[in-house]
């Protein structure tokens, strides 16, 4: 370790320089106490910012409920509005906690695996902290998780649903790639509108339907479960032309074979827009 | 005499203040392939008593750091210093100004493009300081002094610069019409006693002088002497003091644990994967 050189001649001149500055300061001083003078006790407020929220401390992650397409959590709801993302998704390398604000209590936890590996989109970010959207019910609940736990990617595609019309639309980095006529849930089992993501992709021996399956973050608004399962909503195809264009559904998305060989390229997390129109 | 006045009320100093700021960054200016990741110093000062930043270090070359004892009367008693890679750090202990700016640590710490300060048992005038300032926070007193920690600002070549804290004394370059009285020139000769420091007669004459320089005045009408005629006068006995200052600049500019540091190259992320199908029994809504 070096001492800087701060002895012998240049440190007395130092010394006498700085007995003005002390001058300065001390008239700086006798300012400040006289009358004239306001303000003088007010530190100014500073705005909030760089500075990391430290999380609230999870002592043990696992008695935290899990967050998956098979559970209820009590999680805050996706603030919105119901657009697209900037594509940022994340995936927790481990089981991590959720939290209903940065620096708030832990709500859930969530791991590496859902229905394949985990990839969660985000809504919202700050410095150390991310806001995802969950698997859970209710539909559109988001939690926030510590960036540090998590890989992060970005996906170029987006999904879009139109309910009334029967559509999807899928884009990749804004370019249309292609529209489908789409069937959809009958009015006592509807497909939800609102904002939700690709969840997974699988293979089922027992729903020979579709031989590919993808689940979304939403769940039937009318069926708690259905057929054993918990009335997670899908995107899949159908052996059948009759059904593209109409409700016949129990809320799942079905589509064309050509449109299910294009999404099985799209990542998970990927943002699903369902709307009305 | 010459009249030594400080910047007066023109303001047609534009940019004088950052070019002070400039010298107070402790930047390197030096070809692309020297700059250095980070660096830190203890203490700088600029205007009526220039202090180059000391002690000062940067890496590269190597991780460096110094330490530098400095006894009263400036008011500080140690000074750290550690600059290594893109993190660096400066702490200042028993901080003491003029009773008026006191803290047993100040320590401002940049981290790869992050920057922090953290404050133990501060205090202004009284007043206890956050021990983690917001960005900015501080206590203005405009005209008179402007004191805000945890200043941060970008530099030209991307790298940040965090500093404890930053006093400016008459930030608008304009002096206050203060008036001097015998207590505070014995005062300033206790505080400092190396310092050449005027006598009343010498103040009254100043103020007189640039009052009427041409009459002579009756002495129950002398001008009471103001801190611009001591400030004029300090300059005068003392070689040492800069004066004068450009227009628009602070009196004096002091700076306290000032770390500087390089962003890390934003990752770029990468494009999610095509999902692989698992085999799995997940009844969906068909």
């Amino acid at each position: 370790m070096a001492h800087s050189a701060l002895f012998g001649r240049r440190f007395l001149v130092f010394a006498t320089l700085g007995g003005v500055v002390v001058l300065v300061l001390t008239l700086v001083g006798v300012a400040l106490l006289s009358p004239s003078d306001n303000n003088a006790d007010d530190v100014e407020a500073a705005p909030a910012t760089s500075a990391v929220v430290p999380p609230a401390s999870v002592a043990d992650v696992s008695v935290l409920p899990e967050s998956t397409t098979h559970t209820t959590v009590d999680a805050p709801l996706d603030p919105g509005p119901a657009v697209p993302t900037d594509g940022s998704v994340v995936h927790p390398r481990r089981q991590v906690p959720v939290f209903a604000a940065p620096g708030g209590p832990a709500i859930a936890r969530i791991g590496s695996e859902q229905v394949g590996d985990t990839w969660l989109p985000v809504i919202a970010e700050q410095p150390g902290w991310v806001q995802v959207l969950l698997p859970s019910r209710p539909n559109g609940s988001a939690g926030w998780l510590l960036a540090e736990d998590l890989d992060r990617a970005v996906t170029p595609y987006l999904v879009r649903i139109h309910l009334r019309s029967f559509s999807m639309e899928l884009f990749r980095e804004g370019v249309l790639l292609g529209t489908w006529t789409i069937g959809i849930g009958k009015t006592s089992a509807p497909t939800p509108p609102g904002r939700t993501f690709l969840l997974g992709s699988f293979s089922d021996y027992k729903q020979r339907y579709s031989p590919v399956i993808l689940p979304l973050g939403t769940h039937s608004p009318t069926l708690d479960s259905f057929g054993g399962g918990p009335g997670t909503v899908a995107i899949h195809t159908w052996p059948t032309d009759e059904v593209f264009g109409t409700r016949s559904s129990d809320g799942c998305i079905r589509v064309p074979k050509d449109a299910l060989d294009q999404l099985t390229e799209v990542p998970l997390g990927t943002i699903v827009l369902v709307d009305d129109q | 005499m010459i009249s030594r006045k400080l910047a007066g009320a023109s303001a047609a100093g534009v940019g004088a203040a950052t070019a002070v700021a400039a010298l107070l960054l402790g930047t390197v200016s030096s070809s692309a392939a020297d700059v250095p990741t980070s660096s830190a110093y203890g203490l700088a000062a600029q205007g009526l008593v220039p202090i180059d930043p000391t002690p000062q270090v940067q890496a590269p070359p190597d991780g460096a750091d110094a330490l530098a004892e400095l006894p009263s009367p400036l008011g500080v008693g140690l000074l750290k210093v550690i600059a290594a890679g893109g993190t660096s750090s400066a702490t200042a202990v028993d901080l003491n100004i003029a009773d008026l700016v006191k803290a047993q640590i100040i320590k401002a710490t940049c981290d790869n493009g992050a920057g922090d300060v953290s404050i133990l048992g501060g205090d202004i005038g009284g007043s206890a300081l956050p021990s983690d300032p917001g960005v900015g926070e501080g206590l203005d007193l405009s005209p008179i002094a402007n004191i805000v920690f945890n200043h941060q600002s970008d530099n030209d070549d991307g790298s940040l610069t965090v500093e404890g804290v930053r006093i400016s004394v008459l930030p608008g370059g304009q002096v206050p019409e203060l008036e001097i009285e015998p207590d505070n020139l014995e005062q300033l000769r206790s505080l400092a006693p190396n310092l050449n420091v005027p006598s009343m007669e010498q103040l009254q004459a100043e103020a007189q002088a640039e009052e009427a320089p041409a009459e002579e005045a009756p002495a129950e009408e002398l001008a009471a002497p103001t801190l611009e005629d001591l400030l004029a006068q300090l300059a005068e006995l003392n070689s040492g003091l800069e004066l004068p200052i450009a227009e628009g600049d602070a009196l004096l500019e002091i700076v306290i644990s000032s770390a500087t540091c390089g962003a890390e190259k934003a990752v770029t992320p990468s494009e999610a994967p095509k999902p692989k199908p698992v085999q799995t029994q997940l009844p969906v809504t068909h």
